[in-house]
């Protein structure tokens, strides 16, 4: 177990540093990319154009050696254009109806600007990450593992967009939303892209590496008392439960639901283990609610009309259980 | 750092956190218990007091316990101390988790590892980093205001303070002493009792009513306390009065006053002087009997003369009484549990026994037999009986007066009126001396001494005699209670002459003044 722990922090700290010869800072927005996909979970990347988003999900498939596939998400898209459909295709002689298939069958997908194609296409794809596999014309298709949707959307532009439901929302792993960077970081970026030569990225882990460093992670375990706090944490964002903060009271409609318990605990233990560590700790909690749940909440009318931001809530949630 | 070290390592930050929080705790109680001193110096010191500093200590132990019990209060649990460790090294859950892994008895090498990270950790950690954080404010407050409590508590009682604790010790003294010299007052009467006065007092409740007297610092509460042991004799004394009794015997007495016999007028006298004991012996004296004081047996005829005055003198005393059955006014109260007879009804009796007597010996002499005597002597016993009470009653108000003198020197005295209290009849009683010596013999005096006593010093020394030169008109009369008397007097002759007035009213009248200077010339005696 100390080897593949070992291993673990090794080949993160690879991957990282490989990504970060492309993406400069951002570290925050790319350690929690890592963690998800370790646990084997989708993200969706929020941030105005041109943070690095797309590059980060490029950089990302190069170094980890997995097939990545892109959708470019726009009103019209449809279903078929994502998970695949029949075409009539002759072969021998014969024309027979033969399964096409579409951009999801890769190891990472990007689902770019996800919130601009109809609820319809956009709940073919959640099925999608929920499910692992594809059904067409009675058909079921699995997808290769690991599968991870990294997805995007913009916060601004809002017109002619369909917002994710709620419950597709959960499917999600993290929302990561991503920052504008630094004074510094945007000179590195400019010396970095501007030039003639572009970083080369190569790849440091495969798919079963993967797979195999997600299950180390699960390994570690979590202490009764922490776990109780991770539990304290999530039930204080349901404004039904007494202990919970008055703001969450009076701004919240929704808390989050036990699948986020299930992500933070899994993020808190790769943090652990990132750390060091063979223990679930309480920061490792509180670090990894925030991205767990802040696409969980649904704000009441007051929380909307005030502008509160759910990472707010949360960290009232934290504070009452500590 | 073995298995066992993380254990041990919690072991010491325990016994570290315990003595951090008890320190604390000891620190702020003593604080608040210096703040409290002082509070209570202060407010002694306000009065002017001295500050009664067996306080302080009492505070200062019970701040302690107060520290105890809050540190024990305060002691953490395994877990709580393995979260606090956690907390204050920074070891993120490290400890509290391996504690909580090690109790369910998890096993296995994550957790070995887990355990082993945990330790190696711990090596590079020193419990004593945990800091004692006394609140070195408070302890500089607490040193400042224990010197200052102390200090405070040197001081004296400011003058204004200790005469008036000076007073109060005084008072406390005075009302012992009155106390005791009232019990000693007390038993003197009722040793002074005889067995009648005895049976119409109860003995029990006047020993009581000394007993309830408390020594107090308290003047007012004093003078309460002997006004209220006044009213009570007072009330005592009004029940003890027999004044209907005592009207009709008056009225008897003024009966027999005009009788031709001189004996019947010897006892007239005798009632009216309310010597009721002597007068009813006299009565008894009068009755026949067989034979003279020397002897000789009487005829029957000198017999029915002794019969004739003692028919003269009942027969008046009946009549006399006549004018007063009706009468409401208090009686003698009651004997044995019974209401007295009606004085006028016993006199009624007795009359009719000693005429019955009389008509018996009348008959007799005719037959020349013995004659009985025995419903005569019945109801001369009851007479007997009641003249005694009478008597009782009569001495006992005097007794009880005295009494109330006693208490009102008493209230004089607890007053200021005067620095010495004597309630007793002054000197020793029979049997109390103490001393019995006696210089025997002269001693000689020295020459000189002789002459100077005889001579002194011609104009040297003070007066001892002084003369008052009162301007006429201007001084106060020394005889005004004289005069008021005279008043008294005139007031009463002239309510008694009216005729418009009852008869009833007139005799109280007489009464209530005759009362008031026996009374006085009582205390005028003493």
């Amino acid at each position: 177990m100390e080897s593949r722990a070992r291993e673990f922090s090794q080949k993160f700290a690879l991957i990282r540093q490989e990504v970060g010869k492309f993406i400069v800072g951002q570290d925050e927005v790319v350690e929690n990319v890592l963690i998800a996909i370790l646990c084997g979970g989708h993200v969706l990347l929020e941030g105005v154009p041109g943070l690095g988003k797309t590059a980060l999900v490029n950089t990302l498939s190069k170094a980890l050696d997995l097939q990545f596939g892109r959708i470019q998400f726009t009103p019209d898209l449809l279903p078929s254009d994502v998970v695949g459909t029949q075409i009539l295709a002759e072969k021998d002689g014969r024309r027979d109806l033969v399964f096409q298939p579409g951009p999801v069958f890769c190891n990472i997908l990007l689902a770019d600007e996800i919130n601009r194609a109809t609820p319809k296409t956009q709940s073919a794809l959640l099925e999608t990450m929920q499910e692992k596999r594809v059904t067409v014309a009675n058909q079921t298709h699995t997808l290769d593992s690991p599968f991870f949707v990294l997805a995007t959307q913009n916060p601004i532009e809002n017109d002619g967009t369909y917002p994710l439901p709620e419950a597709q929302l959960d499917r999600f792993f993290f929302k990561l939303q991503v920052p504008l960077p630094s004074h510094d970081e945007f000179s590195e970026i400019l010396n970095r892209t501007g030039g003639s030569v572009q970083p080369e990225i190569t790849a440091v882990a495969n798919g079963p590496e993967l797979i195999e460093m997600g299950k180390t992670l699960r390994e570690i375990p979590i202490e009764a008392g922490v776990q109780d706090y991770l539990v304290k944490v999530v039930r204080h964002t349901h404004p039904d439960n007494d202990k919970a903060p008055k703001k969450v009271k009076n701004y919240l409609r929704h808390g989050a639901s036990p699948r986020a318990a299930q992500a933070i605990l899994a993020a808190s233990r790769a943090r652990a283990l990132l750390d060091g560590r063979y223990h679930v700790a309480r920061e490792d909690i509180d670090a990894a609610a925030l991205p767990a749940m802040r696409h969980r909440l649904i704000l009441s009318f007051e929380g909307e009309a005030e502008g509160i931001q759910p990472d707010e809530l949360i960290l009232s949630a934290i504070k009452s259980a500590g | 750092m073995s298995d066992s070290n993380a254990h041990q390592f919690l072991k010491d930050f325990r016994r570290r956190w315990t003595l951090a929080t008890g320190l604390r705790a000891a620190l702020w109680c003593l604080g608040g218990a210096i703040a409290a001193m002082l509070a209570y110096a202060l407010y002694w010191r306000v009065q002017g007091h001295q500050v009664p500093w067996s306080f302080y200590p009492v505070l200062a132990f019970w701040a302690l316990v107060i520290a105890g019990m809050w540190t024990l209060a305060r002691s953490l649990s395994r877990r709580e101390a393995a979260e606090k460790a956690d907390a204050h090294f920074g070891l993120k859950d490290g400890l509290a988790s391996t504690m909580q892994f090690e109790e369910e008895g998890r096993d296995g090498e994550i957790y070995q590892l887990q355990r082993r990270a945990v330790e190696d950790r711990l090596q590079d950690e020193k419990v004593s980093t945990v800091p004692l954080a006394a609140p070195w404010k408070v302890a500089c407050f607490s040193v400042g205001g224990l010197a200052l409590a102390i200090w405070m508590a040197t001081l004296p009682n400011s003058d204004a303070v200790q005469n008036r604790l000076n007073a109060e010790q005084a008072m406390l003294e005075r009302t012992a002493t009155v106390k005791e010299q009232l019990e000693e007052a007390v038993e003197e009467l009722l040793e002074d009792l005889d067995e009648d006065e005895k049976a119409a007092l109860d003995v029990e409740q006047l020993k009581s009513w000394v007993k309830e007297l408390e020594e107090t610092k308290d003047q007012k509460e004093a003078l309460r306390q002997l006004a209220r042991f006044e009213q009570k004799i007072a009330k005592a004394m009004q029940g003890l009065e027999a004044r209907k009794d005592e009207e009709t015997l008056k009225l008897a007495a003024a009966e027999l006053d005009k009788s031709d016999l001189a004996a019947a007028r010897q006892l007239g006298k005798k009632l009216d002087l309310k010597e009721f004991k002597a007068a009813a012996m006299d009565l008894k004296n009068m009755k026949p009997s067989d034979k003279d004081p020397q002897g000789r047996k009487l005829t029957n005829e000198e017999r029915k003369k002794m019969l004739e005055k003692l028919r003269e003198a009942t027969k008046r005393m009946a009549n006399g009484a006549k004018g007063r059955k009706n009468n409401k006014m208090p009686q003698a109260g009651k004997e044995g549990g019974k209401e007295m007879q009606d004085l006028a009804d016993l006199l009624d009796e007795l009359d009719e026994a000693a005429e019955e007597w009389d008509e018996e010996m009348g008959e007799l002499e005719e037959i020349e037999g013995e004659f009985e005597e025995g419903e005569f002597d019945e109801a001369m016993g009851k007479f007997m009986g009641r003249m005694k009470n009478l008597d009782a009653r009569k001495k006992l108000r005097g007794k009880l007066g005295k009494m109330r003198q006693n208490l009102g020197k008493s209230q004089g005295f607890v007053a200021g009126g005067s620095s010495s209290l004597q309630l007793g009849t002054g000197g020793l009683r029979p049997g109390k001396g103490t001393d019995q010596r006696r210089r025997e013999g002269e001693t000689e005096m020295p020459e000189q001494m002789a002459a100077e006593r005889l001579k002194g010093q011609k104009g040297s020394g003070p007066s001892q005699s002084t003369v008052e030169d009162a301007e006429s008109g201007t001084g106060i009369s020394g005889r005004r209670s004289a005069v008021q008397e005279r008043t008294f007097a005139r007031q009463m002759e002239s309510f008694v002459a009216r005729d418009d007035v009852p008869e009833e009213m007139k005799q109280g009248v007489r009464e209530y003044f005759e009362r008031i200077h026996e009374v006085e010339t009582g205390a005028g005696e003493e």
